[in-house]
């Protein structure tokens, strides 16, 4: 049966740092908009048939601590004990449901879409704007593409995850957003 | 007359091609690329740099490093002013402006030299014992008189116009210190494969290769450790740190680090001045190379008498000479290298005297040897002119190059606790016991004070260290080079004289006042340290301590191991405050959270108070309304009249699911939640495990397996750890999983009477919210503005009919405008946190003044909610005798008689006629405000008994404060006692 289509929303949304972007000699900051994240924690006695769901579902293995698997527009990431958080291009409607669908009543969802503020930093300085405020060790030897880890900036959760090289995305709670925000462009700045 | 030795003779490490000029004093003078501010002085001449601690005498420049007690300048101007600068490590710049401290009138005549002639009176505890009454002249008359007289720089007083930053490190192996053995160390570990840093406080690596003439590998060792370095630069792993002091090594590898970014420019360019960085190393070595030490003798402090190691780094390094006609005091065979140096560099030597017997080198030509022999005094009031010798003879002299031996650097292997062991070959403490985890040390620092030896164990402890971690050491061998002589003596003072020998020279303790601390009885060299102020200070005693040990060891009959030393502690040289605050200064003290209404309610003049980190609207003021209280009051009344709107998004929500959510919710909570209908919203009451209440809130079920907690704003993370703590160590076996939905949903409160009027403009019309169809206390999914999802409960916080309704934060600003927009026809009112405040005390809602970590449900009056049909935490420790008491103190409500008397939190509750003493005490008052509803001031309180003592009149005193008046008791419900209007 087609899911009924959720009517346009008259109520215009608001991302938390209003599209912010910026240069920096080759390395650019830019909040990142357009993406759902939901977190799935496994139901206790079904961490083999989630596995099994998720590779049904996305082709991709469960990702072990410190680290996130991706397939096409999708990333999994692990973020605790029977914890993951799936990053994904927004659907029409409530995010939920085609997860729900995936995971088939192996994990307990919850939307977690409108709880961060998410920023992409790429280019040859991230890494050395990021030993300014980062305390992990972002070493391609211990942080390598596709790892994840959450972690404290300037006194603020952040979930940090490597997507390529030289290029990591930064989510960090909405309500501090412009705090973080100031974190990574003092470290940028700092760091000319 | 210049000072710097011509090119042709020495070049030194100097860029003779680029001038720069500076300032001392006013006095206008030029210095090269490579030298420090010391450097430059010395080859300008200038031997007077400052005026010593308590006497004001005359002091020059007594070291070439991060050790020198003497040569503290203030450099820059104005608010960049930085005091207490050690001339010896302040790289020169142009344009650089110093000037000297601690003196009244010019440097060469200051006028509180007078001190040194009470200097008989002026000994160790002079001030403890003399100042001793009245008590009351001490902080206000003797302290600041002395405090004026005596001490360093001062600061400009002005805030710091500089910024500075923070960073995080990490590597295999930290190398600490790049002189021979750092060098050699780090060489050794990177080509082992080891991810490297190597950090040297100089701002050129290489320690004593670049200030001593000896050869490594066959080349001068400046250039072997120009070699080294350009090699390590070349390699990936390693990350090369100069102007970096490793000042502190703290647990698990982890070290402090203080980076000079732009101290050695003449502007910071908006960039971090300072950056104090962690270090997270797996092992460490640690290369802090030794300290020359110097020998006590009458009048040994005047400017021109210097460590002989440091005359020859100015030598050898910088090319410039410490003295022209240079006389060398020694009791080992470094002295005599001094005498070989500086006739190299251009000077002539005057004298060679040694305290030992026989001649351990030759001499340059024309020095007189004086074996066995010693200084007993000197004489020259602003530069040394002369030396007399214990036989009577007198020498001629402008410098006095002195060395009384090496200690090792040991400070950071005692960071942890760690006490040195005494070395007799070298007459020093070397590092012993056990050493901070994951480090080694190598070279000098270990007591291995030669040059082979401190290449050759620099390599062996990196290979050491790249084999603890799983890598091969490289097949490489140490550099080449031969060991120097080193033989040495232990002497530490010439004794029998009537004058006065330094052994601190920052702090200006003799050795008369060392002798005075052991016979004032004065045992422990802690107590030696604060009785005389030794190694206190900028340089912790760096080029003083061992000296005033020795001298109390011989006083009291003892050896110096058996004296002992004073614990060292971090930092090993002087951090600025500044830099340990990092960016944390002024609003990026803490970050801020905005509610997703901020935008809208700074449109609307909101005023804001700080919860926590979080930024909530107080009140929002009208034109015309001069004080807060007209718009607080004028936000409280319109909700009861009509309807207001308030942001509540600050108050934690947490998602709970799992098969056992509801089972895991009755362990927590007092009250039963298995019980709850899917669709309905539960008041909930936490204890702590000791009984006392935690924190409350609401509890929605949104489906069999599905819970939406709420929490207050101020226990929002801890409650979400607790609840933490709970699923994964009090019940494992549970299926229940938590995540913080707090900034997932932007949530506002519409209460007053109107306010279902208003959410059924906004909530679609397939949802029924009549009073039948969504009672209080429901709460669903529904759909607003035409589709956005959204969360509706009808709960109550101010008495009235009231909801909250939620709906993803991306939507939250456009949400409150609707609100607004849709309840313009009933004259919506936007409310902060004040009217809030005054509708839940009109109603007797309990918040954190009540929950204050004291008080249990039955002092709150909800003894009912706690199940005893279920445990739950904290349930059995409720129960104990003291807490159930009938005596115990009940939450009611107190208006004052006298309508017009205000009241205030805080004060204390007595009977009648009672005295207003602690004896006396039967309760407090928790919360107050003006209700514009009764038209009085009204309060919550704890009261011995409350419950019982309706109508009885008590008195508030607050003797702190100075308020009394008579409160009546009353029921803490001051509207609506029948719960009527939030059921309608």
């Amino acid at each position: 049966m087609a899911e009924q289509l959720t009517p346009v929303s008259p109520l215009a949304a608001v991302s938390p740092l209003g599209g912010h972007t910026s240069g920096h000699d080759g390395t650019t900051l830019a909040e990142v908009t357009g993406l759902a994240l939901v977190s799935l924690a496994v139901s206790a006695g079904s961490e083999k048939a989630f596995a099994a769901a998720i590779r049904k579902a996305w082709k991709i293995e469960v990702p072990p601590p410190g680290m996130s698997a991706t397939a096409g527009d999708i990333r999994l990431i692990w973020t605790a004990p029977g914890q993951y958080h799936l990053l994904m291009v927004e659907p029409q409607g409530d995010p939920l449901s085609p997860v729900m669908k995936a995971v088939s009543g192996t994990a307990w969802l919850t939307d977690q879409s409108d709880s961060h503020a998410m920023l992409r930093l790429q280019g040859p300085r991230a890494r050395d704007a990021l030993e300014r405020i980062c305390p992990l060790d972002l070493h391609p030897g211990s942080f390598a593409v596709d790892a994840a880890a959450r972690t404290v900036m300037e006194h603020l959760g952040v979930l940090l995850i490597r997507e390529e090289a030289d290029r990591y995305l930064l989510l960090s709670a909405r309500s501090s957003a412009h705090s973080f925000l100031q974190a990574v462009e003092t470290s940028l700045d700092n760091t000319a | 007359m210049s000072f710097r030795s011509p090119a042709s003779i020495k070049t030194g490490l100097i860029d003779r091609d680029t001038s720069l000029a500076f300032s001392f004093n006013g006095r206008q003078m030029t210095g090269h690329a490579g030298d420090t501010l010391a450097s430059a002085l010395i080859a300008n001449g200038v031997k007077l740099v400052g005026r010593s601690f308590k006497y004001h005498r005359p002091r020059g420049i007594f070291t070439a490093g991060s050790e020198e007690p003497n040569a503290l300048v203030t450099l820059r101007a104005g608010a960049h002013s930085e005091p207490n600068t050690r001339a010896t490590v302040a790289e020169l710049f142009d344009g650089l402006v110093a000037r000297s401290q601690n003196h009244r009138g010019p440097l060469h005549f200051d006028l509180l030299a007078v001190n040194d002639l009470l200097s008989p009176f002026l000994t160790a505890g002079f001030y403890y014992k003399t100042f001793m009454w009245p008590k009351s002249f001490w902080e206000k008359l003797y302290e600041p008189v002395i405090r004026s007289a005596a001490g360093l720089g001062r600061l400009s007083g002005a805030e710091d116009p500089d910024s500075y930053d923070k960073g995080f490190l990490h590597c295999d192996i930290l190398v600490i210190g790049a002189g021979p053995a750092g060098l050699s160390a780090a060489l050794q570990a990177a080509r082992s494969g080891a991810r490297v840093i190597l950090a040297d406080e100089d701002f050129l690596p290489g320690g004593r290769l670049n200030a001593e003439t000896y050869e490594v590998s066959g080349m001068p060792g400046y250039r072997w450790a120009a070699e080294t370095i350009a090699e390590l630069r070349s390699m990936e792993t390693v990350r090369l740190m100069t102007r970096t002091t490793v000042y502190g090594a703290y647990d698990h590898g982890v070290y402090g680090a203080l980076e000079k970014k732009t101290d050695h420019l003449a502007s910071a360019d908006g960039k971090p001045r300072q950056v104090l960085w962690r270090i997270y190393s797996k092992q460490a070595i640690l290369c802090a190379g030794a300290t020359e030490r110097p020998i006590a003798f009458a009048n040994n402090d005047r400017p021109g008498i210097m460590l002989a190691g440091s005359t020859r780094t100015y030598a050898n390094r910088f090319a410039a000479l410490a003295g022209k006609r240079v006389t060398i005091f020694t009791n080992n065979d470094d002295g005599w290298r001094t005498a070989t140096d500086m006739v190299d560099a251009g000077a002539q030597i005057a004298a060679i005297i040694d305290n030992r017997e026989i001649a351990p080198l030759v001499a340059p030509a024309g020095a007189a040897i004086v074996m066995g022999g010693a200084i007993s005094d000197t004489g020259g009031r602003l530069a040394l002119k002369s030396v007399t010798l214990s036989n009577g003879q007198t020498i001629e002299t402008d410098c006095l190059a002195v060395s009384g031996g090496w200690n090792p650097n040991v400070h950071l292997t005692c960071h942890q606790r760690g006490r040195p062991q005494w070395n007799a070959a070298i007459n020093a403490f070397v590092p012993g016991g056990e050493l901070p985890v994951g480090m080694r040390v190598a070279g000098s620092a270990s007591g291995a004070l030669t040059l082979a030896a401190c290449l050759a164990q620099g390599h062996k402890a990196a290979s050491e260290a790249a084999k603890a971690l799983g890598f091969t050491p490289s097949r490489s061998r140490p550099a080449p080079a031969s060991d120097e002589a080193s033989a040495n003596s232990a002497f530490w003072h010439v004794g029998n004289s009537k004058k006065r020998a330094w052994v601190d020279l920052q702090n200006d303790v003799t050795t008369k006042d060392i002798k005075l601390s052991h016979r004032e009885g004065f045992r422990s060299v802690e107590h030696l340290k604060r009785y005389t102020t030794m190694g206190m200070a900028t340089d912790q005693g760096k080029t003083a301590n061992i000296l005033g040990l020795a001298i109390m060891a011989e006083a009291s009959g003892k050896s110096i191991p058996e004296t002992g030393t004073t614990i060292f502690r971090p930092p090993y040289t002087p951090v600025a405050i500044g830099a340990l605050a990092g960016r944390s200064r002024g609003s990026e003290f803490r970050p801020t959270r905005l509610t997703t209404s901020h935008q809208w309610a700074k449109e609307h003049g909101a005023i804001f108070v700080e919860a926590g980190m979080w930024l909530r609207a107080q009140w929002y003021p009208k034109v015309g309304e001069t004080h807060w209280r007209e718009s607080v009051d004028r936000e409280a009344l319109a909700v009861r009249r009509s309807v207001g709107i308030c942001d509540v998004t600050t108050l934690g929500k947490i998602d709970v699911q799992g098969k056992d959510a509801a089972r895991f919710l009755d362990a927590l909570y007092t009250n039963t939640f298995s019980t709850l209908p899917v669709g309905k919203v539960r008041y909930g009451l936490m204890l702590r495990e000791d009984g006392m209440v935690y924190d409350d809130g609401t509890t929605a079920r949104f489906g069999e397996n599905h819970f939406v907690m709420t929490t207050t704003t101020a226990n929002a993370v801890l409650v979400f750890r607790r609840m933490e703590f709970a699923r994964q160590c009090l019940f494992p076996e549970m299926d229940v999983h938590l995540i913080s939905a707090t900034e997932q949903w932007a949530q506002f409160a519409v209460a007053g009477p109107n306010s279902r009027k208003l959410l059924e403009r906004v909530v679609g019309r397939e949802h029924d919210i009549s009073n039948e169809g969504f009672p209080f206390m429901a709460c669903g999914e529904v759909t607003v503005c035409g589709g956005t999802r959204a969360r509706l409960f009808r709960i109550s916080f101010s008495g009235e009919l009231a909801y909250e309704i939620a709906v993803p934060a991306r939507y939250g600003d456009a949400l409150v405008r609707r609100l607004m927009e849709a309840g313009r026809e009933f004259d919506v009112t936007p409310y902060g946190t004040e009217a809030l405040n005054v509708l839940r005390i009109e109603k007797g809602h309990a918040t954190a003044n009540e929950l204050n970590g004291q008080t249990t449900a039955l002092n709150l009056g909800l003894e009912k909610m706690v199940s005893k049909k279920k445990d739950c935490i904290g349930r059995v420790m409720a129960g104990r005798e003291a807490l159930i008491d009938d005596d115990a103190v009940r939450l009611v409500g107190f208006r004052p008689v006298n309508p017009q008397d205000s009241l205030v939190s805080g004060a204390h509750f007595i009977a009648r006629g009672d005295a207003a003493v602690t004896e006396n005490d039967q309760g407090w008052m928790t919360s107050v405000c003006y209700s514009p509803h009764l038209e009085t001031m009204i309060g919550l309180g704890f009261i011995r008994r409350g419950n019982e003592r309706i109508g009885e009149t008590v008195i508030a005193a607050d003797p702190l404060r100075g308020s009394t008046c008579e409160v009546e008791i009353v029921s803490p419900h001051f509207i609506d006692q029948q719960g009527e209007r939030l059921r309608g």
